[in-house]
């Protein structure tokens, strides 16, 4: 047996797996750039975008069982990484002529506080898209997994780190535009944001990055580390007694999850051209949530098409009927974990094996319950064994 | 449901080293003792689960542990396998320097202590192949895990595996598709695969048919020699056909200790059962 | 009939008094203030003022705010803002012609303001004296120096001795004498008070040169004790009013996070759409309220008293209602829980949003609940905040009664602790889920009622609590009243001591990250059951 790392990427799919994704790829890279209207690009490019940051949730609420409800936070320090790279690009263009940010002329600041330093520099900023995120992610998990916080609780904590975040982003001194947040781009990598062309490039990037993304978490879940994590989920305790960290597994998906929610972000500044605090807000990563939940949980390219359906449903609703919204996004919510816990996902496979005219699977294998947690542990590490 | 480890590392906690002065073991490795447990207290809340308890477990042997509920057989697994912090007292493997009662879970686990859990924990989703993987020694950390696929003598290994507690084919069948007792052996299988120097299994039997009982007793017996088993159960019978060596427990110490005719006799042993049948 | 109490009395001073002899004089005074001459006005002024005419005050007071006027046939007359009376007898009369207003310049106004002072300083009520003696403190006036002197020799209680001794120093502070200065700074030290801190900070302070606004050693050393004893008294002031204030902070996230705690320790079960039972419940308080202005405007003051049980049951059903349709279906799932009830949390928000709008919509305090009570200078409880920490406590006893003194409440617990030994013994926990559901969707209500009072009320009230009320529940553990109660407070509490040294955001960022410390160390919270019984 070929175990060469080549090989086994080669294995990810079957020969129908890579038509699919190919037909994807020829679909994201070039049907769609040469054929979309130009008022469509940016608003598929921010859906291609929030696909990958549903991708990065699904790696660890689908896969590792872990349910966060702050990743926008990661996805907002992504967003804004590269809005200060484009606030600082602005140059002098600004309402006030200044080489400072309109807002902190505004705030009557005279130079540039040192946490905006280097931002002027593109690959820097992109650097820090992702490594910030993941720095935090890192430390936060770090401590949270430590003292085995789990389940419910996990998800309140992150839910209070990403309320902590946008008071602090709220403030005006945090400097980062407080309210407003930063917006006003006009130029990236010396490219102008309102060309068209720009418009579509940032498209292909974002579908480029999606593409990869997916078959870099799709290698994860393949590899002994994906079982691990699945092991993880299932059972916590008994990785624990056969020898694993479980602490480790956690913490490298979580961050990895954070890095790849913050280069999201940064995807998706350029294209809507701003970003403000209301991306931390905890509906917001709640929202990311539902995403992975409609498409499907541990399935990757599920959460990805659950991110398209319910923004794409979004764009459709709150054009239509905005007061009716929130019922059909509150009623998804109720309605997904009740009627399908497996998501539109499962309902694919089952299309795909009627198309090909073998009849239809009842007997899917059920989902393993997701969450195990509900009769033991709830905050620190539960055994599965009953006592007598 | 809440974790007594983190609360009992409290103050209450005496100082102990993290190493052990190979000189407390010397004597005893003569005598073939692997695992010590030495003078080990744990409380909850004032309710002694292990008073002062001292056991030896040598190279190779297969031990029962019986004893009525709340002796603290499964506090005892608990500490050994680091699930529990003890007050006091301290657990090492003879040869070895580090105190086994300051390690977590997982350190104790690659230091070659495996536990079965008295519920067949398997990973249900994955299958019989993977669960074994998983279990397979070595290779725990996460890069590798990431990087790394099954080596030609790793397979071989799961294999044999799969022979002996005979899921050959059943070997890429999802573990939750399994029958109890299947996952039982499939429990078994992965601590064999993990290797261990201990195994300590929890009720193994309880709720299997004679058949699969009998299985399990081979199982067991084919695993003592080259592992040191300790085995809890309540089923007298089933203790009686595999044990060379039985400890009974009592109130958090040991009560008495020999061969199952000799623990039989002993007025003290009759008196705690007999008791708690009345 | 107050104005005939006051002819009465008139005519009594007339008959009786000897100073009544001087009649005339007043009358020629009150016709010299409609005089050119300022000169004239202010002696006019003086002399009313020294008239001891029962009128002299009311007066003098309506010439400071400019509301005396001659009407064309000469009649002086008050505006008193409902119509207006004749000056002298204070009896009501229409004006006659147009108006001509009395001005009064400058000279006028020093003169007013001493003799306004006098009368009301010698007025017989101890509270309008103190009143008066009050407003010269605060607004020192040189002027008034004599009047002060001579109103504290003869005044004999003691606070509004007090307070005129303040504001005597307030104004010798300034004065030429270094014994006087020493004299005030001394009355400082004696009567702290601390609205005086930058009079003598400044007093002690030194000139942008360098040199000492006070160079005389004894009053610089008397200044800073002054200085140090309004520092420990503010500190206090501080303190107690953060109690108070986090005490109130605490009952209400107790009133939101009770009801959450119970659900959670029962079902293990995180009710995201628990911020919107206290939505209904304020919601409720406000069409209760509207109720009781449409059909019982007169007992408008106890619509509160109806809202309890109205939000109560409302908050009970809905929360019923959500265990049957929804949380019960997810069993064993919290984290699809958790988000099912943010779903249904949404729904609840927009249905608000489209029965009463998007704006806050107003609930009144009922006039008993309005003003507050001054613990100290400085430091008033207003009475809303002081019936929340009251209602909260009655809560808790009432939820704790039922818990551990009922037989429902013997049931919650067995199932808490052990939901298939429970269930095995013949206790129906699927009843008992959807009824512990309303309670704790009722405990909410309560608490959206006494939100009410305290701040807007908009489809968004809920929103705003859910994270605290969750820290509470992760602060005081789950299933436990007392951890509830200890949670609450202490999270008030330390949210108002941190609040003023760092500012509220920054202070709500600091405490969210003691909290995540806090669980390192006890991660389950605050009480937990321990050992054995910890783990079934």
């Amino acid at each position: 047996m070929d175990t060469s790392i080549l090989a086994r990427f080669v294995r990810l799919h079957d020969r129908r797996g890579w038509t699919a994704f190919g037909a994807c790829a020829v679909l994201l890279l070039l049907v769609l750039p040469l054929t979309l209207p130009d008022y469509l690009v940016p608003l598929l490019g921010k859906f291609l975008c929030f696909a990958i940051a549903a991708i990065a949730i699904d790696l660890i609420w689908g896969f590792t069982g872990i349910l966060s409800l702050g990743h926008g936070v990661f996805f907002a320090l992504g967003g804004y990484a590269i809005g200060m790279y484009l606030m600082l690009e602005i140059g002098t263009a600004g309402v006030y002529r200044s080489n400072l940010p309109d807002f902190m002329v505004f705030l009557d600041w005279k130079e540039l506080p040192w946490f905006w330093r280097g931002f002027d520099n593109f690959g820097f900023a992109v650097l820090m898209a992702l490594l910030v995120p993941g720095v935090i992610a890192f430390v936060f998990g770090y401590f949270a997994f430590r003292s085995r916080i789990r389940g419910v609780y996990f998800s309140i904590i992150t839910q209070a780190l990403t309320y902590a975040a946008m008071l602090l982003f709220f403030r005006n001194e945090t400097g980062f535009g407080g309210n407003n947040g930063l917006t006003d781009f006009k130029h990236i990598y010396g490219y102008s944001l309102s060309d068209p062309a720009t418009k579509t490039g940032l498209f292909v990037i974002s579908g480029a990055a999606l593409l990869l993304v997916y078959l870099g978490s799709r290698y994860l879940v393949c590899s002994k580390l994906g079982r691990v994590l699945r092991a993880v989920r299932d059972d916590e305790a008994k990785v624990r007694f056969m020898g694993y960290d479980p602490l480790r597994y956690k913490l490298f998906v979580w961050t990895l999850s954070a890095v790849l929610c913050g280069l999201a972000g940064a995807l998706y500044v350029p294209q809507v051209g701003i970003i403000n605090p209301g991306e931390m807000q905890p509906a917001a990563s709640i929202e990311m949530a539902i995403w992975v939940a409609v498409g499907g949980r541990g399935t990757l390219f599920g959460a990805a098409a659950g991110a398209l359906v319910v923004n794409g449903a979004k764009s459709v609703f709150t054009g239509l009927a905005p007061e009716l919204w929130l019922y059909v996004l509150g009623a998804t919510f109720v309605l997904i974990p009740v009627l399908a816990p497996r998501g539109i996902a499962a309902y694919g496979g089952v299309l795909a094996q009627l198309l090909r005219g073998r009849r239809a699977v009842a007997d899917t294998p059920r989902p393993p319950e997701p969450d195990r947690e509900a009769e033991e542990s709830v905050v620190t590490e539960g055994s599965a064994e009953v006592r007598p | 449901m809440t974790t007594p480890r983190k609360t009992q590392r409290g103050s209450a906690r005496q100082q102990v080293s993290r190493t052990v002065d190979p000189a407390r073991y010397d004597d005893v490795r003569s005598r073939g003792v692997l695992l010590c447990v030495d003078n080990v207290s744990v409380s909850f809340d004032g309710f002694k689960a292990l008073n002062n308890l001292s056991l030896l477990l040598e190279e190779g042997e297969l031990r029962c542990l019986i004893g009525p509920n709340g002796a603290g057989k499964t506090t005892l697994q608990d500490v050994i396998t680091g699930k529990t912090r003890p007050d006091s007292g301290s657990v090492f493997l003879v040869g070895d320097p580090r105190e086994l009662t300051l390690l977590s879970e997982h350190e104790i686990a690659r230091l070659g202590i495996g536990r079965k859990f008295q519920k067949p924990t398997v990973f249900a989703e994955h299958t019989v192949l993977e669960n074994l993987e998983l279990a397979l020694a070595g290779g725990k950390g996460v890069f590798g895990s990431l990087w790394r696929a099954l080596r030609g003598e790793q397979r071989e290994r799961i294999d044999e595996v799969l022979r002996i507690i005979g899921l050959v084919e059943h070997a890429s069948r999802p573990a939750g598709a399994l029958s109890h007792g299947q996952k039982q052996w499939l429990e078994i299988g992965m601590l064999l695969a993990q290797d261990p120097r201990v195994l300590l299994i929890d009720e193994p039997v309880a709720g299997m048919t004679h058949q699969e009982m009998e299985r399990t007793a081979e199982l067991l017996d084919g695993l003592a020699g080259k592992h040191t088993v300790v085995v809890v159960e309540h089923d007298m019978d089933f203790v009686r056909s595999i044990a060379r060596r039985v400890t009974v427990l009592h109130e958090g110490s040991v009560l008495a200790e020999g061969s199952m005719d000799q623990v039989q006799r002993d007025p003290r042993v009759v008196e705690v059962y007999l008791g708690e049948s009345c | 009939m107050r104005n005939a109490v006051l002819t009465l009395l008139f005519a009594l001073v007339v008959a009786l008094c000897p100073r009544a002899v001087r009649a005339g004089e007043l009358e020629q005074a009150l016709d010299d203030l409609g005089s050119d001459d300022f000169g004239r006005v202010a002696a006019a002024v003086v002399s009313i003022a020294g008239s001891g005419h029962p009128r002299a005050l009311p007066v003098l007071q309506a010439l400071e705010d400019q509301k005396l006027s001659f009407d064309a046939s000469g009649a002086l007359l008050i505006d008193t803002g409902e119509g207006f009376v004749m000056a002298i007898s204070g009896e009501p009369r229409a004006p006659n012609g147009a108006l001509r207003a009395i001005a009064a310049n400058n000279r006028v106004r020093r003169a007013l303001g001493p003799a306004v002072s006098r009368l009301r300083l010698s007025a017989p009520d101890r509270a309008a004296r103190r009143e008066a003696a009050l407003e010269l403190f605060k607004r020192p006036d040189a002027a008034t120096l004599d009047v002060m002197r001579r109103a504290l020799e003869r005044e004999s209680d003691s606070e509004v001795r007090d307070l005129l001794s303040l504001g005597i120093a307030r104004l010798e502070l300034h004065s030429e004498d270094a014994e006087r200065r020493l004299a005030a700074v001394t009355t400082m030290r004696r009567l702290v008070d601390v609205s005086l801190r930058e009079d003598l900070e400044r007093l002690v302070a030194a000139r942008p040169d360098g040199s000492l606004v006070e160079t005389d050693r004894r009053i610089r050393k008397k200044a800073h004790a002054a200085l140090r004893a309004i520092e420990t008294k503010t500190t206090l002031i501080n303190l107690v009013a953060n109690t108070f204030y986090g005490l109130s902070l605490g009952s209400v996230l107790l009133l939101a996070s009770l009801g959450l705690g119970i659900t959670f320790g029962l079902m293990r079960v995180i009710n995201m759409a628990h911020g919107e039972m206290l939505m209904i419940g304020a919601y409720t308080t406000f069409v209760v309220q509207n109720l009781f202005l449409g059909f019982a405007p007169g007992a408008l003051d106890w619509y509160l008293l109806a809202a309890l049980p109205a939000a109560f049951l409302v908050c009970g059903g809905v929360g019923i209602a959500l265990e049957r349709l929804v949380v019960r279906h997810l069993y064993g799932r919290p984290l699809e829980t958790l988000l099912a009830t943010w779903g249904i949390s949404l729904m609840l928000i927009q249905t608000v949003r489209l029965l009463f709008g998007a704006q806050n919509v107003t609930v009144a305090n009922p006039s008993w609940l309005s003003g507050g009570f001054e613990l100290m200078p400085n430091l008033v409880m207003p009475y809303s905040r002081l019936a929340i920490v009251a209602f909260t406590v009655g809560v808790v006893v009432l939820v704790g009664l039922l818990l551990y003194r009922t037989s429902f409440g013997l049931q919650i617990r067995a199932v808490t602790q052990n939901r298939g030994m429970a269930a095995s013994m013949g206790i129906p926990a699927k009843r008992v889920d959807a009824l512990t559901f309303g309670l704790g969707s009722g405990v909410a209500g309560l608490g959206g009622v006494a939100l009410s009072q305290l701040g807007n009320v908009g489809p968004e009230l809920g929103q705003s609590y859910i994270v605290d009320s969750f820290m509470v529940v992760v602060l005081g553990g789950v299933g436990d009243l007392l951890g509830a109660v200890l949670g609450a407070m202490g999270l008030g509490l330390l949210n108002k001591y941190v609040e003023p040294m760092v500012g509220a955001v920054l202070g709500k960022i600091i405490i969210l990250t003691l909290i995540v410390l806090f669980i390192q160390k006890r991660p389950q919270g605050l009480f937990a059951l321990r050992g054995r019984a910890a783990e079934v």
